[in-house]
């Protein structure tokens, strides 16, 4: 089998020549800065870095592992270091609605200095009040005021007393109150004795008691008002005390922070509440809150006066570069956390806690896509901030009404980030289709390249990531011979003899993995053998369904001839994608023709096993057979195709060429060799297309082969177009140069009929009859039998029925 | 004593009792007293005759002090009423007693309140009475100050100092005895003496402070001396309060004029010395 236009080994794979390659290890050369060959992606990140209009935040999309993370960190490092640090921020009471507390900017550090300036003040004045209030000035004077209350009480008493001593009457304290007796020589008159006095005394006593009783309760009377006045006066006195033990210091504090007018206000407040609350200072029993004062939003005493620094800027240069690995709505928005108390949530303004939003503010935030649309709530929230540009702390239960717990609303911050999200192109194209808001708010598209072109200086600046990333990792380093076969992994990867693939992350597991073999065999510099191994090594791990399915070809379980001709069977090739692995195994396709009215039946969509691809490709087939055998005849055949031993879904059109090329020589009951395989689609001119996985199918094939014992007939058909993806693997070229198996390029349906028959598939004459030794004769010929037995069927059939 | 002169022992403490708060607080400080000085103690409680009187009267009305609410008053009523705070008075005595392991009593009159008082310190070596305020040390105070058979201390309960007992000495026979009482109660509750002596003149001072020191004799607590312009100044509140005085021992001293405006005048404790 020797005949026909098969594939030189050089074709099969692109070396990349070691000696092409400017040094002996990666130790020579320097640290590579940038990514490779995401141009395109960092320009698009360069330009969404520095503009400044709303809306234009950034989303990387490319698949997981091509280093997004890594290239939009590295970019705004520089940016980022270059800009003034954003402000601290801190929340505190709002004295006049303890239940929207205030935010205050401070400038970076500040914030700290505010919140200890602030405890220090309240330390301070819990020594420095009752001081006040100890010392002699302060009790004199309430003293003189609590003096001044029992004197005029007593004066007025003792006037009445006086007025009744007058009239011989006593007033006399009695266990409630006070009353009136009349007297003699100082003793209280016995009852029997006021009975002995003549009528007209004892209702002169009767009625003076009377006259006093009213006197003594008009001065009862007055007293309420007397110790209103009282309180008024003290009240005034311990307000004079306090403002001046307070002013002193808060003034200290005015003057430091003269130049920021919200400090300066919330100062005055402070000091206004503090003079209003003397009290708490006074006492200072401040170890429970109080359970009316939370549940009104009024913090406890003394806390009312901290500070809660919820973004600290302290030690930091330029503006913030945050990435939030866990991004959900409480960690990106802010949460209020609350304290349970006597089976009630509270919280009060210290428990409000920044987000990452909060922290990034003035700077750059990145998230990951998955993560935040994963999160209840977090993407919406994210989204109402960029939009709104302010920061505002809601808890989420109450967004959804699922408790009434008393809140806060705290004043909101307003908001300067740019964010940066990362994610898979899918979610990037869901989110335009279907989120309104999306495309306003992320206006760039940093879309990374999985390839870039493989030219000699592609792989030098390869050598030199590789080279980066060895002295990050601190791995050995790798000589040229190393160097060469990772360039001709990556691009294996890629796919594509022409490019190399971009995802640093399978290059770095490669790096390591290498490296460990290097280790394991004492080696200094890591060489070719071991990038192999580890090559063969993560082949191997994922190779365990791929060996089950070949040895059940072996057994003859699945079965695939490797010899031999048949009529109407071929061997088709399919790829198995499982996790992050691919592999490529043979497939039995077999044709069955009969007389039929022209349509060709894919059993594995009539069984719902075929995918929308794969019944594309069968449907072309009777579009294909139309047009070029049987143009003015009706196609009189009814066809079956099968995907023998398949017992799971069939998707893709690779194998429509296949299926052709077995109905067709079922139509021309000619047999195919079974000793080739194929794949490739095909249109309906006969065309063979290009298809993905060729390396694997080729392989998958080559392994069937292998294991009975090459033959030298063996080979694979490949679409034409397919050849500048062959990257195969080193057994496989090895054997295609020992002439023990091929690869063939076919472009249409003439030549792989030709090879895979041996017959000429002949061209049609001026009529479009084809010569009727040819191949395609016999299918003319076949299908024009059909087309004439039908119409007899036709006709008899009218006969009968007297027509 | 130095002097050979005997000066009566502190054995027996009469106290006035009433069923007010400030009276439990005067029953403490008198149990602490009987304590140091191993004295037995007796409660007084006096019905007041005159509130029976007068509530017998046919128009015996009380106004209420808060409310200002006429109550009816009659003799059942007010009986009722003594006998419960008799019963009060009691009660505090019995917990006074188990608390401090006294020997107490208390006797229960009905009578005129001072003349009953003055009538119980005949048979007790000190008679320990609330000092109160205006109207109350107007009448009763000042009649048992006056008439009463033995020392007597008016107690200021909420006072905060208590770390010395001062007194004044002149020289004179009466502040012999002021001092001696003084120095009799600093002794027994361990207390600082601080006396002021009045002098215009240093030598002057010299010569009364080794009067005094010779009268404290060998069994004197810590003293200290201080010499003062006049008597007047002794009842400066500065040293009062400096000095951290606790109790003033004062006597029927001609050369301290006026007794009683001082009395009222002092924010601490008095101990009247006869």
């Amino acid at each position: 089998m020797t005949k026909g236009k098969r594939l030189f080994p050089d074709q099969l794979y692109r070396r990349c020549d070691p000696a092409g390659l400017p040094f002996e290890t990666t130790e020579e050369l320097p640290e590579l800065a940038e990514i490779i060959g995401q141009e395109r992606a960092l320009d698009a990140v360069r330009f969404g870095i520095n503009i400044k209009n709303s809306g234009y935040n950034i989303f990387a999309l490319g698949p997981p592992g091509i280093g997004k993370h890594s290239l939009v960190t590295q970019l705004l490092i520089e940016p980022a270091r270059r800009q003034t640090p954003p402000s601290d921020w801190c929340y505190v009471n709002n004295f006049d609605n303890p239940r929207r507390p205030h935010a205050l900017a401070m400038p970076p550090g500040k914030g700290r200095l505010l919140r200890d300036d602030m405890t220090r003040l309240i330390e301070d004045l819990k020594t420095a009040i009752p001081a006040a209030f100890e010392n002699d000035e302060y009790r004199a004077r309430s003293q003189e005021i609590e003096e001044e209350f029992k004197e005029k009480q007593e004066k007025a008493i003792t006037d009445l007393q006086h007025q009744a001593q007058e009239k011989d009457i006593n007033l006399m304290r009695t266990p409630a109150g006070f009353a009136f007796a009349p007297t003699r020589k100082g003793e209280v008159i016995s009852p029997e004795e006021f009975e002995r006095l003549p009528e007209e005394d004892r209702e002169r006593i009767t009625s003076i008691v009377a006259h006093l009783q009213e006197k003594l309760r008009a001065v009862i009377r007055q007293v309420p008002q007397w110790r209103q006045e009282r309180r008024d006066k003290l009240r005034a006195l311990n307000r004079e005390v306090a403002v001046s033990a307070a002013e002193h210091p808060i003034h200290n504090l005015r003057d430091k922070y003269a130049d920021l007018p919200k400090v300066l206000a919330y100062l005055e407040a402070t000091q206004e509440d503090i003079i209003t609350n003397i009290d708490d200072f006074r006492q200072q029993d401040d170890t429970q809150p109080s359970m009316v004062a939370l549940s009104t939003g009024h913090p406890s005493s003394f806390r009312r006066y901290e500070v809660n620094l919820i973004v600290e800027r302290e030690n930091e240069q330029g503006s913030p570069v945050l990435y939030e690995d866990n991004p959900t709505y409480h960690n990106l928005a802010g949460a209020l956390e609350h304290v349970a108390m006597m089976g009630a949530l509270l919280t009060d303004f210290t428990l409000i806690k920044g987000g990452a939003l909060h922290r990034a503010n003035g700077g750059y935030l990145i998230l990951d896509a998955h993560k935040v649309l994963t999160q209840p709530f977090a993407w919406e929230a994210l989204k109402r901030a960029i939009r709104s540009k302010e920061l505002r702390i809601e808890s989420v239960e109450r967004l959804m009404s699922l408790v009434s717990t008393v809140s806060l609303e705290p004043e909101p911050i307003p908001l300067d980030v740019k964010v940066i999200i990362l994610g898979d192109r899918s979610l990037y194209y869901l989110l335009c289709e279907y989120d309104p808001d999306f495309a306003d708010l992320f206006k760039v598209a940093a879309d990374f390249e999985e390839t870039l072109e493989r030219t000699p200086a592609s792989q030098q600046l390869l050598a030199h990531l590789i080279a980066s990333m060895t002295r990050r990792y601190h791995l050995n380093p790798f000589n040229r011979q190393a160097v060469a076969r990772i360039i001709e992994h990556s691009s294996r990867i890629s796919g594509d003899t022409r490019k190399l693939s971009t995802h640093l992350r399978s290059v770095a597991d490669l790096l390591h993995e290498a490296d460990y073999y290097a280790n394991a065999a004492r080696a200094m510099i890591v060489g070719d053998i071991h990038v192999q191994q580890a090559i063969d090594a993560q082949e191997r791990r994922a190779g365990r369904i791929k060996e089950n399915i070949h040895e059940a070809i072996q057994r003859g379980t699945i079965l695939i001839a490797t010899a031999g001709t048949v009529t109407g069977q071929v061997n088709g090739l399919s790829v198995i994608e499982m996790g992050g692995s691919a592999f490529g195994i043979p497939h039995r396709i077999t044709a069955g023709v009969s007389l039929g009215e022209g349509e060709v039946i894919d059993i594995e969509r009539e069984v719902e096993l075929g995918g929308p691809l794969h019944s594309k490709g069968v449907l072309i087939l009777s579009g294909f057979l139309g047009s070029r055998y049987a143009a003015d005849l009706p196609l009189s055949l009814s066809a079956s195709l099968v995907f023998e031993q398949s017992y799971g879904q069939v998707e893709g059109d690779s194998a429509s060429s296949a299926e052709l090329y077995a109905l067709l020589s079922a139509l021309a009951d000619i047999p195919i060799k079974q000793s080739l395989a194929v794949t490739g689609s095909v249109n309906q001119h006969g065309e063979i297309q290009a298809i993905g996985g060729v390396n694997e199918k080729i392989e998958g094939f080559f392994e069937t082969c292998k294991a009975r014992g090459l033959t030298g007939e063996q080979g694979v058909l490949i679409p034409a177009s397919n050849v500048p993806n062959l990257m195969l693997r080193d057994d496989v070229v090895e054997a295609a140069s020992n002439d023990l198996f091929h690869v063939f390029p076919v472009s249409n349906v003439n030549e792989g009929v030709t090879l895979l028959t041996g017959l000429a598939a002949g061209e049609p004459d001026a009529d479009g009859i084809y010569p009727a030794d040819s191949f395609n004769g016999r299918v003319q010929a076949r299908l024009k039998t059909f087309a004439q037995l039908r119409q007899s069927f036709t006709d008899h059939g009218k006969d009968q029925l007297g027509l | 004593m130095s002097t050979g002169k005997e000066y009566p022992v502190i054995r027996r403490i009469l106290v006035a009792v009433d069923d007010t708060l400030a009276s439990t607080a005067v029953l403490e400080t008198a149990a602490q007293l009987a304590r140091e000085f191993n004295a037995s103690l007796i409660g007084i409680f006096v019905e007041d005759i005159n509130l029976l009187r007068m509530a017998g009267l046919p128009f015996a009305r009380e106004l209420t002090w808060s409310t200002a609410m006429e109550l009816h008053l009659d003799y059942q009523r007010m009986e009722r009423v003594l006998r419960g705070h008799a019963a009060l008075a009691q009660q505090a005595v019995v917990n006074i007693t188990t608390r401090s392991k006294l020997n107490a009593s208390l006797q229960i009159v009905r009578g005129q309140i001072a003349p009953e008082l003055i009538r119980a310190t005949k048979n007790v070596d000190l008679f320990i009475l609330g000092k109160g305020r205006g109207e109350h040390f107007g009448t009763i105070a000042r009649q048992v100050i006056h008439q009463a058979h033995c020392p007597v201390l008016l107690v200021k309960t909420d006072t905060r100092y208590d770390s010395s007992v001062m007194t004044i000495f002149t020289g004179s026979s009466r502040s012999e005895q002021m001092l001696n009482t003084a120095a009799q109660l600093a002794r027994a509750t361990r207390k600082t003496l601080l006396v002021l002596i009045p002098a215009p003149s240093m030598p002057g001072y010299q010569v009364l402070r080794e009067q005094a020191l010779q009268l404290l004799g060998h069994s004197s607590p810590l003293v200290t001396f201080q010499s003062v312009a006049s008597v007047d100044a002794c009842f400066d509140q500065g040293i009062l309060r400096e000095e951290g005085v606790a109790i003033v021992v004062l006597g029927d001293d001609a050369s301290i004029s006026d007794t009683e405006t001082h009395l009222t005048k002092l924010k601490c404790s008095v101990l009247l010395a006869r």
